[in-house]
């Protein structure tokens, strides 16, 4: 059912203050769990997707009454959400003394201690390819590979050209097909 | 969100991703899903409720808010200048917590300084030392505690020594003034060391000559009596003063009448020096010298006695006693003194007539003889 409601109708009641309350739960049961694994599948371990959404949707909250319609809604959200998964990733690095280019031995470690980690051999192949990839072409890769995004939506979340992220998104192939071809 | 299935920007070699099953490998606790909303809305609801009770309730420090987009703008750059670093810059770990603590206590600290100004002042920089200078006092403290046994000084010291270092700067100033009480000729520190090498020189090389040069034992002491008896002996022996008168070629016949004379006491030969300067040693003992003083009395008393004696007598004291004594007796003495070969050869040589009045003078020529 809250499928269904459109972004449109979402933000008309939101912009009441009677039905806010009500948009909001729209919302919530409309992209809770995009924006949920979005942000698990940068930052891997769960305690930490937790914190980040709720944290994300503070956010929208606080942020959605001067939403302008230029944007969609949900391509607006996942910037907000993949700016507190770089903002967590950073600080994580910072805490750590990690270069800031280089997470991926923590993101490892993630996927190794993850109590909630399933699937096959295969699909954790993949997750331990990309999480050897830079924190741009990983999020390029998920929104395209997972979430079937649009070139021109992804730009929209990053803020890169559409040509930019073609590349960007052809090299994290080349790097996850040899990486699984390395590791067979 | 449907999903464009008309994919025209995949690559066209995708067949690796149909290997792939779909779906993600990451898993999510039992009813996750369930409750994420409820606990979302929660989330806001108390984000609502710090927002509407911000200022109840709650105080912030004064000036609080006037400093506060500096301090905001501090940690702004603060973060943006870690953000830009890509490698190898870090910072110490809950750095950012503590800072706005030291913020507003270094605030404080310049506000009380700001107030006080007139009436307390610390020098340049000193609370920018003073944590570093805090610990390096409580390491020292630690190390004098640990060494408490080893290291110690005397009572009141500390206590004395600004005064001790003050009495030792003036005092110092004071040599320092004196400086020209003292002066040394010009050059001498140039020369010193040459000066000193000939010295060491010179005083090796008489340490060396020791044994070279040497003096009888007790010599020095004797001298002053030798000097004078060979003073008296010039004076007696000078022809001037003319109180002796010797006989004509007396002092030819001088050296071998000593001779005979001191022939049976122990004769010392004295070498003379040599001409490199070397003076053997003299074998003086005080019997040389006692015979030298004889000869000496003996040549005196000859020559007084060759003088007193008159020119031309013949009538000696052995001649009158003689002229008292009768022939006969003269004959008995002779016979019993002498040998008779011996008066037979001289009467036979001298071809002497045996009467009385000839013995009596071949006597006399005899006695005369003597």
């Amino acid at each position: 059912m809250s499928a269904s409601v459109s972004d449109t109708e979402i933000l008309s009641k939101f912009q009441d203050e009677k039905t806010r309350n009500e948009a909001f739960n729209l919302l919530l049961q409309k992209y809770q769990q995009k924006i949920y694994w979005h942000v698990r599948r940068m930052v891997v371990n769960h305690d930490d997707a937790d914190d980040l959404v709720q944290d994300v949707f503070i956010k929208i909250w606080k942020n959605l009454p001067g939403f302008r319609s230029d944007a969609q809604l949900y391509t607006w959200m996942y910037r907000i959400a993949t700016n507190e998964c770089i903002t967590f990733l950073n600080k994580k690095k910072q805490k750590n003394n990690i270069p800031l280019d280089d997470v991926s031995y923590e993101l490892a470690e993630s996927l190794a201690d993850s109590t909630y980690l399933s699937g096959d051999k295969v699909q954790l192949k993949l997750q331990q390819a990309l999480v050897t990839l830079p924190d741009k072409q990983r999020l390029v890769f998920n929104m395209k590979y997972y979430d079937d995004m649009k070139y021109e939506e992804i730009s929209e979340v990053l803020g890169t050209s559409v040509g930019a992220l073609k590349a960007s998104f052809h090299l994290a192939v080349k790097k996850i097909e040899a990486h699984l071809l390395s590791h067979d | 969100m449907e999903i464009d299935i008309e994919h025209k920007e995949w690559p066209e070699d995708n067949s690796w991703r149909q290997k792939l099953p779909p779906g993600n490998p990451f898993g999510v606790p039992a009813g996750y899903f369930d409750d994420l909303s409820e606990r979302i809305i929660s989330g806001v609801h108390f984000e609502e409720i710090k927002q509407a009770d911000a200022l109840g309730g709650l105080t912030v420090p004064e000036n609080y808010f006037t400093e506060l987009s500096n301090n905001i703008q501090s940690r702004i750059n603060i973060e943006e200048a870690s953000a830009s670093e890509t490698e190898g810059f870090t910072v110490p770990e809950n750095y950012f917590k503590q800072l706005s603590s030291t913020i507003q206590s270094r605030i404080v600290i310049e506000n009380a300084l700001a107030n006080k100004a007139d009436t307390f002042t610390v020098p340049e920089g000193y609370f920018d030392n003073l944590s570093s200078n805090i610990q390096s006092r409580i390491a020292i403290e630690d190390a004098l505690g640990n060494d408490a046994e080893s290291f110690t000084v005397p009572q009141g010291y500390f206590d004395n020594l600004s005064s001790n270092i003050q009495s030792r700067i003036a005092l110092e100033e004071a040599l320092g003034n004196d400086a020209e009480s003292f002066t040394v000729p010009q050059g001498y520190f140039e020369e010193l060391s040459s000066n000193i090498q000939s010295r060491v020189a010179i005083e090796e090389a008489l340490a060396n000559e020791a044994e070279s040069f040497t003096v009888p034992q007790g010599y020095f002491e004797e001298l002053a009596g030798n000097i004078q008896s060979r003073v008296a002996l010039e004076e007696a022996t000078n022809a001037e003063h003319n109180v002796f008168a010797v006989p004509e070629g007396y002092f030819d016949q001088l050296q071998q009448n000593i001779l005979s004379h001191t022939a049976e006491q122990e004769a010392k030969v004295i070498q003379m020096p040599s001409r490199s300067g070397v003076v053997r040693k003299l074998i003086s003992t005080a019997a040389f010298k006692y015979a030298s003083a004889a000869c000496v009395a003996i040549i005196v008393g000859v020559a007084i006695y060759v003088n007193q004696a008159p020119a031309g007598s013949n009538h000696t004291y052995l001649h009158k006693e003689l002229a008292d004594i009768s022939t006969k007796d003269l004959r008995t003495y002779l016979e019993s003194q002498s040998d008779a070969t011996q008066t037979e050869r001289k009467v036979i040589a001298d071809d002497v007539q045996l009467d009385d009045e000839s013995l009596r003078d071949a006597l006399q020529d005899y006695v005369d003889a003597q």
